[in-house]
């Protein structure tokens, strides 16, 4: 249901339906520009490679874990101790065990798992997502299912390496000519081999929202959706699994004291 | 034409309310172009973002002229506006892995298949699909380089119809060619004729001289709708409308939302992540 004018807003926003507080441990291994994922980093019960596919519940370790109900989420406030973006997204579908030194077809099973709140995969995006690191760069295509329904294969994408091949990293996978969306991610080539095989998989996910986090001695932020986004006051799907990605400033920046409250407004 | 009464109706509409059809769409951006890394930036040049890998996808090389709509592959494929509302731009928030300045524009019309080497008057024939008549007040006309042109300097000019419907206008000559204004993906912007403040189509450019190489070039019509700075590295920029003074821009029915960068840099750009959010009214 709308929010029907800018008073009943504010008095929402004063009484919160629920209030999600994140906290995760330091870490350092990042590269400039590209997203990490905190869903290893997560506390006190941090995410753990997901093994076989699944769509991930809601209250996953590595998720923020909030209750269900018609809602919005209105306020994000906190800070990670170094200058960058956060965004909290909702992660829909994920696997892991592939490995960096496979240079077949490595296959996902993730076809049929997409849950009913993603729909037929319009606007779902995909990353691949490392949990052990990986070895030096290569290129990746990856096989998948378009939200249309099409069999596709992406253009290659650049994988490992000092930037991209180090643990936590997330990094978006781009589409076939024509598409915006998929329903899943049914396969992964590397053009070459890594030289360690590590950890990997692949994460399908719809952002909620994205900020910005310029810091200043670890001085949080705080940001409403309507005043500070752009009006842009996410719905939460029942049973959405919430995550976080951040994306430093600069290489090896420490992300630490990374605390986060998350407000949610009644619908 | 659609108006929000106050703040409360755009609160209201923001959330679902008064057929407000909220929409934020998401876009990826990759530093690759097809199978390889993308040309390398020039410091002080634009880039057009339109053949960059990315999700939704990237946009193809076009061929003769054609009208993009947000059906095209390399839109952002926003929804239209229904029931006789208008669709606004309330802003967004914008992230890349490089300093420089992000270019939001409505695709209006364009073409490719143009030739390096040829010096005679090149066939455009582009004529803009939305801001029509008076209301291409404010288009553009730029260069697009598809595949790599020649390294000889010259210059080139274009003739197109002016916002006042008046033909056979001519583009100020500009620079084309040589090191940082041959590469692919290279994006310039040709200067009106004196008085002139938009156009309607062109209809033919022509070369100075000869660059040297073929390549594939074309014209893009332009309509700018949102400009964003992106000073630092890894931090992302919101721009929200609401509080500035530019206010909301119009996403027109069937736009074709694409992105284009002012590099301040020479490296490759290898993540670009944008959400735009828009509600009709």
């Amino acid at each position: 249901m709308a929010v029907s004018d800018w008073s009943s807003y504010q008095a929402k926003v004063r009484i919160p339906f629920q209030r999600v507080t994140a906290y995760a441990q330091q870490f350092s291994d990042t590269t400039a520009g590209v997203w990490s994922s905190l869903w290893t980093k997560m506390l006190p019960t941090p995410g753990v490679a997901p093994g076989a596919a699944v769509s991930p519940a809601r209250t996953l370790a590595g998720a923020l874990g909030q209750r269900n109900g018609n809602q919005r989420l209105t306020r994000i406030s906190g800070g990670m101790g170094t200058t960058g973006v956060l965004m909290i997204y909702d992660r829909l579908v994920h696997c892991s065990g592939l490995s960096g030194t496979v240079l077949t077809a490595q296959n996902t099973s993730m076809s049929g798992l997409l849950p009913s709140r993603a729909g037929s995969g319009a606007d779902v995006l995909a990353a691949l997502e490392i949990y052990t690191a990986i070895g030096s760069g290569t290129t990746v295509t990856c096989g998948y299912t378009s939200s249309a329904g099409a069999n596709q294969t992406s253009p290659a994408m650049e994988f490992g390496g000092s930037q991209k091949g180090s643990i936590a990293k997330f990094l978006p996978i781009p589409l076939a000519s024509g598409d915006a969306g998929v329903q899943s991610v049914n396969s992964v080539l590397l053009a070459t081999t890594t030289g360690t095989a590590g950890n990997f998989g692949v994460t399908l996910y719809k952002p909620l929202a994205m900020v910005p986090l310029l810091c200043w001695g670890n001085e949080p932020r705080v940001f409403d959706s309507m005043l500070d986004l752009c009006c842009h006051v996410p719905l939460v799907p029942n049973d959405a699994c919430l995550a976080l990605c951040a994306m430093p400033y600069q290489h090896n920046a420490m992300f630490n004291d990374i605390l986060f409250d998350f407000e949610f407004i009644e619908d | 034409m659609g108006a929000f009464a106050s703040l409360s109706d755009l609160v209201n509409r923001a959330t679902g309310g008064n057929d407000g059809a909220p929409e934020t769409r998401w876009k990826f951006i990759d530093g690759r172009v097809g199978a390889a890394v993308a040309a390398t930036p020039t410091t002080g040049r634009w880039t057009s973002l339109w053949q960059y890998n990315g999700q939704p996808s990237h946009g193809d090389v076009p061929t003769t002229a054609s009208s993009p709509t947000n059906a095209t592959a390399g839109s952002l494929k926003q929804t239209d506006p229904g029931g006789g509302r208008q669709k606004w731009l309330l802003g967004g928030s914008f992230a890349a892995s490089h300093p420089g300045t992000l270019l939001v524009y409505d695709r209006l019309a364009h073409m490719g298949g143009l030739s390096g080497t040829v010096t005679t008057a090149q066939t455009v024939n582009a004529t803009a699909a939305r801001y029509t008549g008076a209301e291409a007040a404010g288009n553009e006309i730029w260069v697009e380089v598809y595949t790599q042109i020649g390294a000889s300097a010259t210059t080139i000019t274009a003739s197109y119809t002016n916002q006042a419907g008046t033909a056979a206008k001519v583009t100020l000559a500009t620079a084309i060619g040589a090191s940082g204004l041959n590469q692919a993906q290279r994006w310039l912007q040709l200067p009106l004729a004196s008085g002139d403040t938009g156009v309607r189509s062109v209809e033919t450019v022509t070369l100075a001289g000869t660059t040297g190489t073929a390549g594939n070039f074309g014209v893009t019509i332009v309509r700018p709708l949102l400009q964003v700075a992106l000073p630092t590295l890894g931090l992302a920029a919101v721009r929200s409308l609401l509080t500035e003074v530019q206010g909301f821009a119009e996403i027109k029915v069937g736009a074709c939302i694409a992105f284009a960068w002012l590099a301040t840099g020479t490296t490759t750009p290898y993540l670009m992540y944008h959400s735009l959010t828009m509600v009709e009214a």
